[in-house]
C-alpha cells in the first residue's frame, strides 16, 4: 500500500445489509473509504466513470469491490464478467458477498474469475467475523499488482 | 422236352392233359422220320410258347410296376383326393386326405364326409353339395375338418366328375362320383387372416401410417395419415413423405439423419416438424422401418407418425414450469434469507447499542429489524397469493370490464390520491368470464404498479382501456411515470425482479398479473421508449373475453 486510504467499492442492493458493512468497516478498518452503489448499472457506472460518477474524485479507482449476485437491473454476475473482461479493471480483486450458497452460483463466479466468495452468515457474530477477516486478508495483507 | 418244362405250373399240364383225355382223339402211328419232323416243330412250338410266355410276364411286371407308381402319386400327392358319391360317402380316399383327419385309408371308405366336419360347417356343406356334385366345375367350398387330436384344419375342396370309374366298392360302373380334391389350407388362412388383421390395424389406427417403395414414393397411407396430413392417398401417391411433410421450419439436421439411416438401410426413430397440406404445423413421433426381401434387400419403407404436438407443447409447459420452480426456490431462498440476516444483525447491534445507551442507533437498529421483518411477512403473503393463481379457482362468472376497472381503482383509491393520479378510462368496453378475484387483481397490481413508479412527474396520469388489434381484444394501462429502459422490459415479469433497488416492493407483482394472464392463454407485454417515457401495460385475455366477435374490426 501507498500510504493512501484504500478504496472499498461495495455493490449491495439491500440497505440494512449495506449499513451492517458500512459499520463493520468504520470499526475494524477506519483507514478505508467504503463507497456503496445499489445496483449493477451503479457498479459499471462508477467504475467507467459515466452518468453520476463522471466525477473522478466521486468515483476513485477502488483497492477492492465486494459484490452481490442478485441485484436489480444489471446482474451481479454481468457486473463481473465487465469487470474481468475488461484489460484496464480485471486486477481489482472482486469478493462475491451473497446469501446465496447455491453451488451454481459459486461454479458460475469463479468461472468468470471471481477472487474469492464469500456467503453472509445469518449468524450475527460469524457475520462480523468474517467482514473482520475479509477487510484484514485484502486490505491489509494481500498486494494488488501496481 | 426240356428241363424247363417241368418249371410250368404241374397244374397247367395235368389240366392239359385231362383235356386232351376228353377230346377222344385218335391215336396216330407215325414213322419214325414223321416223328423226328414232329418233334422238331413242337421243339420250335415250345421255344415260341416259352418266348411269349416271357413277354407275358415282362407285360405283367410293367403292368404292375405302371399301377404301383399310379398308386403311390395318388396316395402321396401333396393335396387329399376323396371320391364320393352322390350322397357324400367317402368311396375311395388317398393317404394324404387320410393323414389329415388322422384315420387310415381303409377306415374313410364308406363313412360320410360331413363326419369329420365341426358341426357349423355340416349344414353349409351339405347344403351346397348337390349343387356341387352336379357340376363342380369353379366351385370351391372351404370347410373346418377335425383333424389329429384336438387339431382343427381347414381344407379346401375343388372337384371334377369322375364318371365311369369303378372303385373297389362301386359294382355299378355307371354310378357317378366326385372326384374332390382336398387341400389343406390352414396356415394360409392363418396368413391370411393375420393379414386381415394387420390392414384393419393399419387403416384404423389413429398413427398415420405411409408405406412407400425403396426410392420413398408413397405406395399408399391409411386414414389416419390424410387427417394428419390433409393429404389423401391420390394426392400423395409417387411422392415422397418428405417433399410432402417438411417445410421451412423442419430442422435440416434431423433431414439428414433421416435420410442417412434410410441410405444406409437401417430404421429411423424421432421427432420432427410437419406441415399439414393447408401449411399449419405440428409435431409427430416418427418411426420409419425398412422392409426387405429374401436376399435383404430393401423394397420397401413403413412410416408411422404419431401427432406429439399436443405432448409435446405439454412437455415443454412442464420443463418451463420446472425451472420456474427451481428458480423460485432457490429466489426464495435468497429473499427469504436476506431479510433474516438484517434481523440477526441488527438484533446483534441493538445488544451493543442498548449496553451503551446510544439511543440514536438503538431507534436505526429497530428501524432495519422493522423493514426486513415488514419485508418478511410481505413476502410471504404475495408468495400465497401466487401460489392461490395455480390452485384455488372460483367458478367463473360473467363481468363487465369497466366493473373491474372501477373496482380495481375503488383498491388502489389511496395511493391514487396520495400521489394526485388523474385517471383516466376510454369509452370501449367488453365482457369477460372467468375467475372474477383473480381478473381483478390484474388491473388492481398494474394499476399500484403505476402509481409506484410514478417518479418525479409532476402530472401523472393513468389511462385503462381497451382497443381492437385483428381478431383480438388488447388491454392495457398505461401511464406517464418513470417508464422503463428497453433491455430490462422483458425482466421485470421474472419472479423477484425489482429495477429499482429503492422500491419496496418485494418483485411478485408482475410475476403475479403474468401467471393469471397466462392461465387465460393470453399475452403479456411492455411498451416503453424508455427512463423518464412512461409505460404501457399490454395483455390479451383470450379465454376469458366471452364474445370473440367484438373483436372483429
Amino acid at each position: 500500500m501507498n500510504g493512501e486510504s484504500p478504496v472499498v467499492l461495495l455493490v449491495e442492493d439491500e440497505p440494512a445489509h449495506a449499513e451492517i458493512v458500512r459499520r463493520n468497516f468504520a470499526d475494524f478498518h477506519p483507514a478505508s473509504r467504503l463507497m456503496h452503489v445499489a445496483d449493477g448499472q451503479a457498479a459499471l457506472d462508477y467504475l467507467y466513470r459515466r452518468a453520476d460518477y463522471h466525477d473522478p474524485a466521486r468515483s476513485p479507482r477502488p483497492t477492492l469491490i465486494l459484490l452481490d449476485l442478485r441485484l436489480p437491473r444489471v446482474d451481479g454476475l454481468e457486473v463481473l464478467k465487465t469487470i474481468k473482461t475488461d484489460p484496464g479493471l480485471r486486477r481489482i480483486p472482486v469478493v462475491i458477498l451473497t446469501t446465496s450458497a447455491a453451488e451454481t452460483d459459486r461454479v458460475r463466479a469463479y468461472d468468470s474469475h471471481a477472487n474469492s466468495y464469500l456467503v453472509k452468515p445469518i449468524d450475527f457474530p460469524r457475520f462480523v467475523a468474517l467482514l473482520e477477516a475479509l477487510g484484514c486478508y485484502w486490505l491489509t495483507w494481500n498486494e494488488n499488482p501496481a | 422236352m426240356s428241363a424247363e418244362t417241368d418249371h410250368r405250373p404241374p397244374s397247367l399240364r395235368e389240366k392239359a392233359e385231362a383235356m386232351l383225355a376228353r377230346s377222344h382223339r385218335e391215336r396216330v402211328d407215325l414213322a419214325p422220320v414223321e416223328v423226328g419232323r414232329i418233334i422238331h416243330d413242337l421243339s420250335v412250338y415250345q421255344l415260341e410258347l416259352e418266348i411269349q410266355n416271357e413277354e407275358l410276364r415282362n407285360t405283367q411286371s410293367q403292368l404292375a410296376r405302371t399301377r404301383d407308381r399310379y398308386a403311390r402319386l395318388y396316395h402321396q400327392a401333396p393335396v387329399g383326393y376323396l371320391s364320393l358319391d352322390a350322397n357324400g360317402i367317402i368311396q375311395q380316399a388317398n393317404q394324404t386326405f387320410a393323414d389329415m383327419v388322422g384315420r387310415s385309408c381303409a377306415d374313410l371308405v364308406g363313412q360320410a364326409l360331413t363326419g369329420f366336419m365341426a358341426g357349423s360347417d355340416r349344414g353349409v356343406f351339405l347344403g351346397r353339395f348337390k349343387s356341387f356334385f352336379n357340376s363342380p366345375e369353379g366351385k370351391r367350398i372351404d370347410v373346418a375338418l377335425r383333424g389329429n387330436g384336438a387339431r382343427r384344419l381347414t381344407v379346401r375342396l375343388t372337384a371334377r366328375r369322375e364318371v365311369d370309374a369303378p372303385g373297389p366298392l362301386q359294382p355299378d360302373p355307371f354310378k357317378p362320383l366326385l372326384l374332390v380334391i382336398g387341400e389343406d389350407i390352414t396356415e394360409r388362412k392363418q396368413a391370411e387372416e393375420e393379414l386381415q388383421r394387420l390392414s384393419l390395424v393399419a387403416a384404423h389406427t389413429t398413427n398415420a401410417v405411409f408405406i412407400t417403395d425403396a426410392e420413398r414414393r408413397i405406395e399408399w397411407v391409411n386414414r389416419a395419415f390424410t387427417r394428419l396430413t390433409g393429404f389423401d392417398l391420390a394426392a400423395v401417391r409417387g411422392k415422397t413423405p418428405c417433399e410432402l411433410l417438411q417445410g421451412a421450419e423442419t430442422d435440416p439436421a434431423t433431414v439428414t439423419a433421416i435420410r442417412a439411416a434410410l441410405d444406409a438401410g437401417q430404421g429411423y426413430e424421432g421427432e420432427i416438424l410437419s406441415y399439414h397440406q393447408d401449411g399449419c404445423t405440428y409435431w409427430v413421433q416418427l418411426f420409419i422401418d425398412p422392409v426387405r426381401d429374401a436376399d435383404g434387400r430393401v423394397t420397401r419403407f413403413i412410416g408411422v407418425q404419431t401427432d406429439i404436438t399436443a405432448r409435446r407443447q405439454a412437455r415443454l409447459e412442464l420443463q418451463e414450469k420446472n425451472a420456474e420452480l427451481e428458480r423460485f426456490i432457490y429466489l426464495i431462498s435468497h429473499d427469504l434469507k436476506s431479510p433474516l440476516v438484517t434481523i440477526k444483525a441488527f438484533l446483534g447491534y441493538l445488544e451493543q447499542d442498548l449496553a451503551r445507551s446510544d439511543a440514536g442507533r438503538i431507534a436505526q437498529d429497530m428501524d432495519y429489524m422493522r423493514a426486513a421483518a415488514d419485508k418478511m411477512g410481505q413476502l410471504l403473503e404475495e408468495l400465497l397469493n401466487l401460489s392461490r393463481v395455480g390452485r384455488m379457482a372460483n367458478p367463473p362468472t360473467r363481468v363487465g370490464f369497466r366493473e373491474l376497472v372501477d373496482e380495481a381503482l375503488r383498491l388502489t383509491a389511496g395511493g391514487i390520491a396520495r400521489r394526485g393520479v388523474e385517471v383516466v378510462t376510454g369509452e370501449a368496453t367488453a365482457t369477460l368470464v372467468g375467475d372474477r378475484s383473480r381478473l381483478l387483481v390484474i388491473w388492481q397490481n398494474l394499476v399500484e404498479n403505476s402509481v409506484k413508479y410514478m417518479g418525479e412527474q409532476a402530472s401523472p396520469r393513468i389511462e385503462i382501456g381497451v382497443e381492437r388489434r385483428g381478431w383480438e381484444l388488447v388491454f392495457f394501462v398505461r401511464d406517464n411515470g418513470m417508464g422503463i429502459e428497453p433491455r430490462y422490459q422483458e425482466k421485470v415479469f421474472g419472479l423477484f425482479e425489482k429495477l429499482d433497488p429503492g422500491s419496496e416492493g418485494t418483485g411478485l407483482g408482475l410475476a403475479l398479473v403474468k401467471r393469471i394472464v397466462e392461465l387465460y392463454r393470453g399475452q403479456i407485454w411492455l411498451e416503453s421508449a424508455g427512463a423518464g417515457q412512461g409505460t404501457c401495460v399490454r395483455f390479451t385475455l383470450p379465454e376469458a373475453v366471452e364474445d370473440r366477435s367484438e373483436a372483429q374490426p
